[in-house]
């Protein structure tokens, strides 16, 4: 469901606002029908206000980069484990057999509901929010490349071993490369959920700063405004990291140009 | 099937098959807690989240936490997939619907739905509102899109034989359009409920009275390492009973497909 804008339907992205500016317009008018509506439907002039405030005095900008920053360490841990994991577990029967169910196992338990163990085990600090965010991308590359291996082609493999291939030579020449879509749309997924993750982690783990944890405190404060930037950048650095990811992937697969 | 346990099928000892992932999860548990490679404090002994179970279930916490839960994941579930539906459906149906509503969609569908949690509880409190809310975001938009994609995907040849035929309404409905439709949907069903247990356990750790979120929150702030482990077994539990129910369903309604 993407639109490249054509000669076809240049209409459709004017049309396509219009649904979104009603809702803003109604909801400006509901923020003028008294102080008990203003408090949920806040002015859309004091949003502005607050997002110019919050960009100059740099706040916007340090918790926005700690979040992303949060949300990309994890990533590399998480990400390079669950590569190595994943690898592990398609390549060897019996790291299958007896890691496969505890990672199996694991996975079936939603990520954000490890959080009160994880808070127990290491304290209501940065770590845990990096660890919990780990677990989740961690997951989701394991599941990935695991699947990306295990899903190689017979045949491709029978190649191989006709030319001849040595076990490395079979690993990077045939299994890597067939296995590399199937790692990236891993990838994809790691970013979006440990985007999500970071979300949840720093809504529950209020330490530290985080694009979360001011939207915490503000709702604790009660400042619908803030509540609704922060949401605002929230989704916006989500659709920015997954941009990237999939430019990313076309890159790393010159070869796959019909994507 | 992991390899252990064809090894074991093979081996004649077939009625082990089942339960030995699990069971060497547990062996490996208590193995670890028995031999003090862990302080008490990080690893309770499986014997302790036992007896912490047990206490629970005899007191009826246990199922009242878990009523309560299930009962929110129901209704944001019912509510958000029947949105869902008549969404996804319309839009492709619908060119007009399409185009006013599809960017809006787009970027709604891009902000996590815990990072809707503050929002939701200014405008709604800590109440059960808010849940059921989350839930229904949570169930709506994976709906909706195999909804859209499902339809959008019957081939339009399917049509035109109907046409030939001159099949009645009814007839092409149960005969063409659903058994191509269901099974995706079904699909989409089975993401949502997913994304909408792991939603709401975390919305439970933030602001609730009762459910399996909470009953963890409490555990982690009294210490109480056993009652969290009983939570997070749970929660794993249910999530993969939902998903392999959903996923027989998906088996059965696909019968019809040939494979």
């Amino acid at each position: 469901m993407s639109f490249t804008v054509n000669s076809k339907n240049r209409g459709v992205l004017p049309r396509g606002l219009v649904l979104p500016a009603l809702l803003l317009g109604v909801w400006q008018y509901l923020s003028t029908l008294g102080p008990g509506y203003a408090y949920a439907f806040v002015p859309l002039g004091s949003i502005g206000h607050s997002l110019l405030e919050l960009i100059a005095s740099g706040e916007l900008p340090r918790h926005g980069y700690a979040s992303v920053g949060t949300a990309l360490k994890s990533l590399c841990i998480g990400g390079t484990l669950g590569i190595l994991l994943g690898s592990l577990m398609a390549l060897s029967r019996v790291a299958d057999v007896v890691i496969g169910p505890l990672y199996h196992a694991l996975r079936q338990v939603p990520t954000l509901g490890l959080i009160p163990l994880i808070g127990l085990w290491f304290g209501n600090t940065e770590l845990s929010k990096i660890v919990v965010v780990s677990i989740a991308s961690f997951e989701v590359m394991t599941l990935n490349t695991y699947e990306g291996l295990r899903g190689v082609e017979n045949r491709f493999l029978e190649v191989g071993r006709v030319l001849t291939f040595s076990r490395a030579q079979l690993f990077f020449r045939v299994l890597l490369p067939v296995a590399i879509p199937s790692i990236t749309t891993g990838l994809m997924h790691a970013v979006a959920f440990a985007w999500l993750a970071t979300v949840g982690v720093e809504l529950l783990f209020t330490v530290g700063p985080g694009l979360s944890v001011i939207m915490e405190r503000a709702q604790l404060a009660e400042r619908m405004d803030i509540v609704i930037i922060c949401i605002l950048f929230i989704g916006l650095l989500g659709l920015l990291m997954n941009q990237v990811c999939v430019w990313l992937g076309r890159r790393l697969q010159p070869w796959r140009r019909t994507q | 099937m992991s390899a252990a346990q064809a090894l074991a099928r093979a081996r004649g000892f077939s009625w082990l098959a089942k339960p030995l992932p699990l069971l060497l999860l547990l062996g490996a548990w208590t193995l670890a807690t028995g031999a003090g490679w862990y302080p008490r404090a990080l690893l309770v002994p499986p014997q302790q989240v036992w007896d912490a179970f047990t206490e629970m279930l005899a007191s009826g916490e246990l199922q009242e936490h878990l009523s309560m839960s299930l009962h929110r994941l129901l209704i944001g579930m019912m509510l958000g997939s029947s949105l869902g539906l008549a969404f996804g459906v319309s839009m492709a149906l619908s060119k007009t619907v399409e185009v006013y509503t599809a960017s809006l969609f787009n970027v709604l569908r891009q902000v996590p739905s815990i990072a809707l949690i503050p929002v939701l509880i200014l405008i709604f409190g800590i109440g059960e509102t808010f849940k059921v809310l989350i839930v229904t975001k949570a169930a709506f938009f994976p709906v909706a899109l195999a909804a859209y994609t499902a339809v959008q995907g019957i081939p339009k040849n399917y049509f035109e034989v109907g046409r030939v035929y001159q099949l009645p309404g009814l007839v092409l409905l149960r005969r063409v359009i659903l058994p191509s439709t269901v099974p995706p949907i079904v699909t989409g069903l089975r993401l949502a409920l997913g994304r909408s247990w792991g939603t709401l356990v975390a919305a439970e750790l933030l602001a609730a009275e009762a459910g399996i979120g909470q009953m963890m929150e409490f555990g982690r702030q009294m210490f109480r390492i056993d009652v969290v482990m009983v939570g997070v077994v749970i929660t794993g539990l249910i999530g993969f009973v939902l998903d392999r129910a959903m996923k027989l369903v998906e088996a059965r309604l696909s019968r019809w497909r040939p494979r």
